[in-house]
């Protein structure tokens, strides 16, 4: 028995002893060694997110405040201000896109600890997104300020990088497609599809969905995506006498070898969209200031340093040649031949067509040179001039003329231009551009004041209402208010888009900045007219004279002295100054004929501010196809309060003769920070009916209005959606239009929400 | 007497043999997976401290672009970093979503235009230990280093992006985002 109990305990032990040295002592050597990783990694993460919202909030609170400059110049600038105290903020990297990829805008690191201004590496007048990654993996994306918003389209274009690209698009009989051929002239077909079929697709076509997120934004070389029913192709030329297709039912696929499909998108001024570009059919049609000096102000900004843009059509309706005379017997200075670069000085007016006249500076095109319209065979001379203090002209002409190579309400007219003259008062270099290149420049000598005569009325489409013949040593404008018939010698025929005038002279890329869509050096902007924004205004006999809003769907009859009349009260046709509406709104002229909005024949332009999209109406008309815009900005309001808005479809704008109008038929949609706000559409018989709105009134009475309460800038979304109705001809006008107007608080009536409110400054994480 | 002591020897020595043994055969499959615990303990350290930023994406000529920063506090070896398209109707279950294809349909580079280099990796675990993939090729950088990615996202899908710690031969995804063009 001794022996079992002595063998028992040695068993025992040996056992204990093969735990401990298998099991227990290799776990506690395992645990002994193993830091507690998942405590220190929940403090990590605790910190590490701790310090990035931190240093997001600091950021959110203005230490620094970030922001983002487009310099006048065009160099792009990022100021850090701190506002409470220095909280030094680490940047891993600030880049910028060049249209292919993210690149450096800045080399290296940079801390910043203090107020701070930097000059990023990015192009002259490059206008898109920085990203600005921190320290703790914060990104912080600005855009710079700039008046207006993004707008995308629901068209895509193909891009193919080289010759050997191609790109297709397939119909599948499986799914009983069906198409529709449109054709340049004859019927449009439908077609069955009864067989896989391929269809080539040329550098240029443009693809219309049915809404702007029907494709991804951007479709890359081999990927393979469906396209919708009601897709419509649109071929750069016609294939075969064919111009579109249409997918009709089901659906088809795209593909793109070495290119890839981009959506339409770009940054828009501002409001209103619109297809109308004003015309001047009569040498008596014009707009201009009332005249506000009889008791005291000024007629025009008495500019000394400024540019003047313009866009135009020039047509044969302009019965002046450009003639600069000089004091000698009137000797026309042009006749001895034309010359860039060169500055013709003149004891008297240039004569022309003043297409635009800013008191002492002007844009002048003839029909012509010297005294023989049409002597040039519809040649049309450009040019710039400025009025110094000691009376004298000074006159730059571009020594090509533009020739009239389509038609204008029967005139022969040019294609749309646009038009920009610029002085530096400091420098004396004055400039004259067409189409964003510099076509003409001399350098006066510097400091060269010009005629800052408070008198003279800024213009548009004529300065002088006098007798023809008449040589002017000055020019005193025509107000807007007067029923008046205007000279031939200094009255414009054709039409007119967007007019921007600006207190400083802008240099060459900031006037192709311009010419591309952008908006450059924007708090210089003394005027912008779009010349298509109009509002019936009272016109009270108070001197200064005071205007007032009203509304009316009537047309003003003309006549009883100087005034158009609604019931008997005298009412003008008031153009905002879309920049500040309460300084330099225009009158339209009322006279033997009052400007008319049309759209010019054979291309479809929709202005968005001052920003021109082309589109082909015929097919558009053709296809029925629809054609959305989605526009987006921050909406800044100048005070809090709550806002009555009304979207304006094209309800009777004034002016218009409606009868010679087709009108499309137009949808709009307005979302507030997400929420739908607004819904209605008015059919091409110009019926309006409100769908939504929080103001049951405005359902019921289909007022495309509603309200809402602005406590600081808000996000605002807008789709417009139009079509042209069918049997639309391209000899007709087109009558497309969307704007927002708004009550601020303590107005009695509606006004256009100036583009300064709509703006794109922002970042996003 | 005799033969109690060599009976108690031989169990002595029994007991040593097999206590050997067990030791032997623990040992032998503790070890490996110490090893891999551990590793997967200093993943889940990586991975409770990493952050990673994607900024909105812009598009170009190359499809869509963005700058991605894989931030790390207080670590300086390298990561690999890799891309792959996955419906955004399985977004829900991102965390369990695994590439299709052992190669990424995403260009990476670092933002002054120098490219990265590709590595193969795998097989890659999730920071608890699951198998992800057997083998990818993505890029491999500096952690706390902003890069570009480009390429183009269908239209419905979304990018995923990985960011991948080795550690003893061991690969965890220790970070994951996706984006949306």
């Amino acid at each position: 028995m001794i022996v079992v109990k002595a063998q028992a305990s040695v068993i025992v032990g040996l056992i204990f002893m093969i735990i401990l040295f298998s099991v227990i002592i290799p776990f506690l050597a395992f645990t002994m060694t193993s830091p507690s990783y998942d405590i220190q990694g929940k403090q990590y993460v605790s910190q590490a997110t701790q310090a990035r919202d931190q240093q997001m909030f600091q950021i959110e609170s203005g230490d620094p405040l970030i922001s983002y400059v487009l310099t006048p110049s065009g160099q792009d600038v990022l100021n850090f201000e701190f506002l409470h105290g220095f909280y030094p903020l680490q940047i891993r990297g600030i880049y910028y896109f060049n249209g292919t990829s993210w690149v450096p805008a800045y080399p290296g690191n940079l801390t910043v600890s203090s107020d701070l201004t930097i000059y990023l590496f990015t192009p002259s007048f490059y206008s898109g997104p920085i990203d600005i990654v921190t320290s703790y993996a914060n990104q912080i994306v600005l855009y710079p300020k700039q008046f207006g918003g993004l707008e995308c389209t629901n068209i895509w274009t193909l891009f193919l990088n080289n010759q050997q690209s191609s790109a297709y698009v397939t119909l599948y009989p499986g799914q009983n497609t069906q198409v529709e051929y449109i054709y340049a002239t004859g019927s449009p077909s439908e077609q069955n599809v009864i067989s896989t079929t391929t269809l080539n697709l040329p550098n240029g076509t443009e693809i219309f969905e049915p809404n702007t997120t029907a494709l991804p934004t951007v479709i890359g070389s081999g990927e393979i995506v469906a396209l919708p029913n009601g897709t419509t192709i649109i071929f750069p030329n016609s294939n075969n006498e064919v111009v579109a297709i249409k997918i009709i039912k089901d659906y088809a696929t795209v593909q793109v070898n070495e290119g890839y499909i981009l959506q339409k998108c770009l940054h828009a001024n501002g409001l209103p969209l619109s297809s109308f570009l004003t015309g001047y059919q009569s040498d008596s049609d014009h707009i201009g200031m009332l005249n506000g000096t009889k008791y005291g102000g000024s007629n025009n900004p008495m500019l000394q340093n400024q540019t003047i843009i313009q866009w135009v059509i020039p047509d044969s309706g302009i019965h002046q040649g450009l003639d600069i005379l000089g004091s000698q017997n009137y000797v026309n200075l042009l006749l001895n031949g034309i010359y860039g670069n060169k500055p013709y000085y003149s004891n008297y007016a240039p004569l022309g067509g003043y297409a635009v006249w800013t008191g002492d500076a002007g844009i002048v095109i003839g029909n012509g040179i010297a005294n023989s319209p049409g002597g040039g065979n519809n040649n049309f001379y450009i040019a710039f001039t400025v009025q110094l203090y000691n009376g004298t002209w000074v006159t730059i002409v571009d020594p090509n003329p533009v020739p009239a190579e389509t038609t204008l309400n029967g005139n022969q007219a040019t294609y749309l231009m646009m038009i920009a003259g610029s002085y530096d008062n400091s420098t004396g270099v004055m400039s004259l551009y067409v189409n964003g290149s510099l076509v003409s420049q001399v350098q006066l000598k510097p400091n060269l004041q010009l005629n800052n005569s408070p008198l003279s009325i800024i213009d548009v489409g004529s300065v002088y209402n006098g007798s023809n013949g008449n040589l002017l040593e000055s020019l005193p404008g025509v107000a807007g208010d007067v029923f008046t018939s205007d000279s031939q010698n200094y009255s414009f025929d054709g039409a007119l888009g967007p007019t921007i005038i600006y207190n400083v002279s802008l240099t060459p890329k900031a006037i192709s900045f311009l010419y591309h869509g952008g908006l450059p050096d924007f708090n210089d902007i003394k005027v912008m007219w779009t010349q298509n924004y109009i509002v019936y205004s009272k016109i009270l006999r108070v001197y200064p004279l005071q205007t007032e809003n009203c509304y009316s769907t009537q047309q003003p009859t003309g006549g009883n002295g100087q005034y158009g009349y609604i019931n008997s009260q005298m009412v003008g046709y008031e153009v905002y100054n879309l920049v500040n509406e309460n300084q330099y709104d225009a009158f339209w002229g009322l006279g033997d004929a009052m400007p008319t909005a049309f759209t010019p024949y054979g291309a479809l332009v929709i202005w968005s501010g001052a920003t021109p999209l082309l589109f082909n109406s015929t097919i558009l008309s053709e296809t029925g196809q629809n054609v959305t815009i989605e526009y987006q900005a921050n909406l800044v309001p100048p005070e809090k309060g709550t806002y009555n808005f009304s979207f304006n479809f094209t309800d009777c704008p004034p002016g218009i003769n409606a009868g010679q109008v087709v009108w499309a038929n137009e949808y709009g949609q307005v979302y507030i920070n997400g929420k739908l706000v607004f819904s209605g559409n008015m059919s091409s018989n110009k019926q309006i009916h409100v769908l939504y709105s929080d103001d049951p009134s405005a359902i019921s009475k289909n007022q495309p209005k509603f309200d809402y309460t602005l406590t600081g800038s808000v996000n605002i979304t807008i789709v417009f959606t139009f079509n042209i109705p069918p049997g639309y001809s391209t000899s007709e006008p087109l009558g497309i239009f969307f704007g927002l107007m708004w009550k601020p608080p303590g107005y009695s009536s509606f006004v256009p929400v100036p583009i300064s409110s709509f703006q794109t400054s922002g970042w996003f994480v | 007497m005799v033969s109690v002591a060599a009976s108690e020897f031989l169990l002595v020595a029994a007991a040593l043999v097999i206590g050997l043994v067990f030791f032997g055969l623990t040992q032998a499959l503790i070890i490996p997976q110490d090893a891999f615990t551990l590793a997967e303990q200093q993943a889940r350290t990586l991975a409770s401290a990493s952050l990673i930023s994607v900024s909105p994406p812009d598009i170009g000529t190359n499809g869509y672009s963005f700058v991605v920063y894989p931030y790390i506090p207080g670590f300086n070896g390298n990561v690999t970093v890799f891309m792959f398209e996955e419906p955004a109707s399985l977004l829900p279950s991102i965390a369990v979503l695994t590439p299709q294809s052992s190669s990424t349909p995403f260009s990476a580079s670092f933002p002054n235009g120098t490219s990265m280099t590709k590595v193969t990796v795998g097989p890659v675990y999730d920071t608890n230990g699951h198998e992800l993939t057997q083998s990818i090729t993505g890029y491999t950088l500096p952690a706390n280093h902003p890069f570009v990615i480009s390429g183009t996202i269908p239209k419905g899908e979304i990018l995923i992006i990985w960011v991948i710690y080795s550690t003893g031969n061991y690969y965890f995804r220790v970070a994951y985002t996706y984006t949306t063009g």
